[in-house]
């Protein structure tokens, strides 16, 4: 019982450590990231081939359309903060909403509502409608059904739901719902419309198909891409012509026929497999496939798939093009960033799916300013990394060396973890690990796709030797020490194989649970020995009898005196007869 | 036990105080801004949540401190040992004068953000609404890892230890809702804490001797 009472104060005491210098380190290397992600900011302006047509790339004067990637990594290090991470708590999809209208879904009735708010202060909602898979009314009703896990997507003459539960796409068509407005335009009413829900077919295979996001495709802020359309320099004559309150206009739209974040009569839907398919908007039918999240790469070569819950962010934009009255798909263009943060990929693929060689503009203008074709101002896209610019940014070599030694202060068995487990762990969730870090270096080497496995167990052996060096240094001090203290080989045993594993915490929790009693010289061997104990923990020796024989009187019975006593007792003397026989 | 509690309760009547002052000044400004101001004027109601939550946890550090150091300097539980009761008695008197602290200051903050979302009681509030009632729950879960903490380390004779020692920990500890955010992790995590220091200051408490 006493020993399960002790077991059971280490292990509370071990888990109040083990959390404490866990959140301490975690700061030490936000520390070192918030500082190392401070000075980089990526931005990259990048062609497409496909949108180029040969009048733009012969015409000096024109700038093709481009796309500019921005990737913060300081946005990483403030969402690595879970309390910052806001798209944790909102589903940004579930809500569309302008002015005094919302479309919604509502988890308590299970239906999308439309509403109305009858002030600014959106206090009073009016329900106009509620949909459900199986219809719509304009009270609530059992017979429309639920929507039980619902995404959705739209604006306000369309809404369309991917249901993850019933497995099937849903559209909702609001016709002819005309908010009634006051002098202050303030709804006071409406004019009810018609509402028409289509039902799409089922999606029974889970396997071929698993939409996890519909319509605007993207995971966190730290990537994000803006579109410029075809632009072309004015002449002089019409720079004068067209000065806009008294500022000259240098650049005039080329084509202004390209509708930005829009796939046409589609939406744009991702599989859970990182796939990115197209789905129509009447038939609510795949029509095929519009690309897929690229793979990228991080530090230390380390490769992430493109998969949805592997990339700490990712942002799919789609183009389209209005000619002649029509709008066609031009294509759409994704950008992955990697676990750690630091590595992305972008990648243009055309309406059929296909990925089209992209080009990176190197200077602003440049090409126009020469009188060239912009191919003399562009270089082919590779994939980039920010490996390179954090060891040659000043005192960047040095913070990762911090981030090295931090790491290494965590216990060693988090860092075996981290390289066979780390995968598990949501990318962003990743950021905020305290104990297995997927981010860390242990985690990072784990990633490496071109080395085998053995060469990454190897690696990670390499940068997690230092704390298991330093583990088994504090597994040694710390069974001396339980053996010292007169605790059996098998405790000591049990404290070298906690030092080893936990490291520092497992020595701080040693030093907050062992035995406060104070030690006594032991007259045998001489070492400290525990006064509780029966023998000596070192020698075996039991205690000096001689120290502790009895004194050779004893008091019997009260002191008393009396006339029937024959002779007078006193404290101190033997009885004749009690005398102990010599 | 009832003897025990109260007696407890008279003796940290500065932190019960505190809170009720508080726990009235919260309700007010809440009926204030909701019946009688504008809505934009809310952010005072609003920065008085938040710090005032981070702020009770350092009062609850502090209420677990004093009573343990109280205890230890003046031999409460030494003298109490010689009656009828034990320290495992006193030790859960103790914990539920505490519990009893934090359940009115979150009831308080309860019921004033009952009354500053009133206007607000629609569906597509409820979301948001939910929200609240989660960052509450954690930071009450925070509050009560920090009364623990404190109880674990106010049982020390110097001074210096358990003042400027809680205050580094809780506020190490007060983090921990900023690296996990309002998460069903962030619950486990404080849960476990709770437990394993409630557990750790008994120990301590226990084997002193009297």
């Amino acid at each position: 019982m006493r020993n399960k009472n002790k077991t059971t104060q280490i292990i509370s005491t071990g888990i109040i450590v083990l959390l404490f210098w866990a959140v301490l380190l975690f700061w030490a290397d936000w520390i070192c990231k918030v500082v190392l992600g401070n000075q980089i900011d990526g931005y990259t302006n990048l062609l497409p081939a496909s949108l180029v047509d040969p009048t733009m790339e012969e015409d000096p004067d024109v700038i093709p359309p481009i796309f500019s990637v921005v990737h913060r990594t300081v946005h990483i290090n403030r969402a690595a903060l879970g309390i910052a991470d806001t798209d944790k708590y909102y589903r940004a999809d579930h809500f569309v909403s302008e002015n005094q209208k919302v479309i919604y879904f509502d988890k308590r009735s299970g239906c999308i509502l439309y509403s109305i708010f009858d002030d600014v202060h959106k206090t009073r909602e009016r329900i106009l409608f509620y949909a459900g898979p199986n219809g719509y009314s304009e009270e609530f009703s059992e017979a429309i059904g639920r929507f039980e896990d619902p995404i959705l997507t739209g604006e306000w003459s369309q809404c369309i739901i991917y249901d993850h539960k019933i497995r099937q796409f849903f559209r909702i068509d609001f016709e002819g719902i005309i908010p009634v407005t006051d002098e202050s335009n303030r709804i006071t009413g409406h004019k009810t419309g018609s509402i028409r829900l289509t039902q799409g077919p089922s999606l029974a295979d889970e396997k071929a198909y698993y939409p996890v996001q519909i319509g605007t495709l993207r995971k966190s802020r730290d990537i994000e891409i803006h579109f410029n359309g075809p632009q072309r320099k004015v002449s002089r004559k019409e720079e004068e012509e067209t000065l806009q309150g008294g500022r000259t206009v240098n650049w005039k739209e080329y084509d202004a026929g390209y509708l930005e974040d829009s796939a046409a009569d589609c939406i744009l839907v991702l599989d859970r497999s990182g796939r990115i398919d197209r789905l129509n908007r009447e038939t609510l039918e795949f029509v095929g496939t519009a690309g897929r999240l690229p793979s990228v790469k991080g530090l230390f070569d380390s490769e992430a798939e493109g998969l949805p819950h592997k990339l700490s962010a990712y942002r799919v934009y789609p183009i389209s093009r209005e000619i002649e009255g029509s709008v066609g798909y031009q294509g759409c263009c994704v950008a992955s960033v990697s676990p750690e943060g630091l590595g992305k990929a972008i990648r243009f693929f055309d309406p059929e799916g296909k990925p089209v060689e992209i080009y990176e503009r190197l200077e602003y203008y440049r090409h126009v300013a020469l009188g060239q074709s912009y191919r003399s101002n562009v270089n082919k896209m590779e994939d980039r990394f920010l490996t390179e610019s954090i060891f040659k940014r000043p005192g960047g070599p040095l913070l990762m060396v911090i981030r090295v030694f931090v790491e290494n202060l965590q216990p060693p068995i988090f860092g075996m973890v981290s390289f066979a487990a780390g995968d598990v762990i949501e990318a962003r969730e990743g950021f905020r690990s305290l104990f297995i870090r997927p981010n860390g270096f242990a985690g990072i080497l784990s990633r490496i796709q071109e080395v085998s496995y053995l060469a990454r167990i190897g690696f990670v052996f390499l940068m997690i030797l230092p704390s298991l060096l330093l583990g088994l240094l504090i597994g040694w001090r710390t069974r001396r020490k339980a053996l010292r203290l007169g605790h059996s080989e098998g405790i000591g045993f049990v404290w070298f194989v906690m030092g080893i594993l936990f490291g520092i915490p497992a020595w701080i929790t040693f030093c907050l649970v062992r035995s406060r009693q104070t030690l006594v010289t032991c007259e045998n061997c001489g070492s400290l020995r525990r006064p509780d104990q029966v023998s000596c923990h070192f020698c075996r020796a039991g205690w000096n009898l001689d120290s502790l024989e009895p004194p050779a009187w004893r008091v019997l019975e009260p002191v008393e005196t009396g006339p029937y006593c024959d002779e007078e007792i006193t404290a101190g003397a033997v009885p004749s007869e009690e005398k102990p026989s010599q | 036990m009832w003897a025990l509690v109260r007696r407890e309760i008279e003796d940290m009547w500065v932190y019960y105080l505190s809170v009720i002052l508080f726990s009235v000044i919260l309700i007010l400004l809440a009926v204030s801004n909701t019946f009688y101001g504008e809505r934009s004027d809310s952010e005072g109601f609003k920065i008085c949540i938040v710090f005032g939550t981070t702020a009770s946890c350092l009062l609850f550090a502090a209420m677990g401190v004093s009573q343990m150091y109280l205890d230890r300097t003046k031999k409460i539980s030494a003298f109490l040992s010689a009656h009828t009761v034990g320290r495992s008695h006193v030790y859960i008197a103790k914990i539920i004068t505490g519990f009893l602290l934090i359940l009115i200051f979150y009831a308080a903050v309860a019921v004033s953000f009952l009354i500053f979302t009133s206007p607000y009681n629609t569906p597509y509030y409820a979301a948001s609404q939910m929200l609240v009632i989660r960052f509450l729950s954690v930071t009450c879960l925070a509050g009560a890892s920090c009364y623990a903490l404190g109880l674990s380390m106010g049982w020390t004779s110097g001074k210096i230890f358990p003042t400027l020692g809680t205050l580094v920990l809780v506020i190490l500890l007060l983090t921990l809702i900023l690296i996990k955010g309002i998460s069903s992790v962030t619950y486990i995590i404080f849960a476990i804490f709770i437990g394993s220091t409630l557990f750790q200051a008994w120990k301590i408490y226990r084997k002193t001797a009297l």
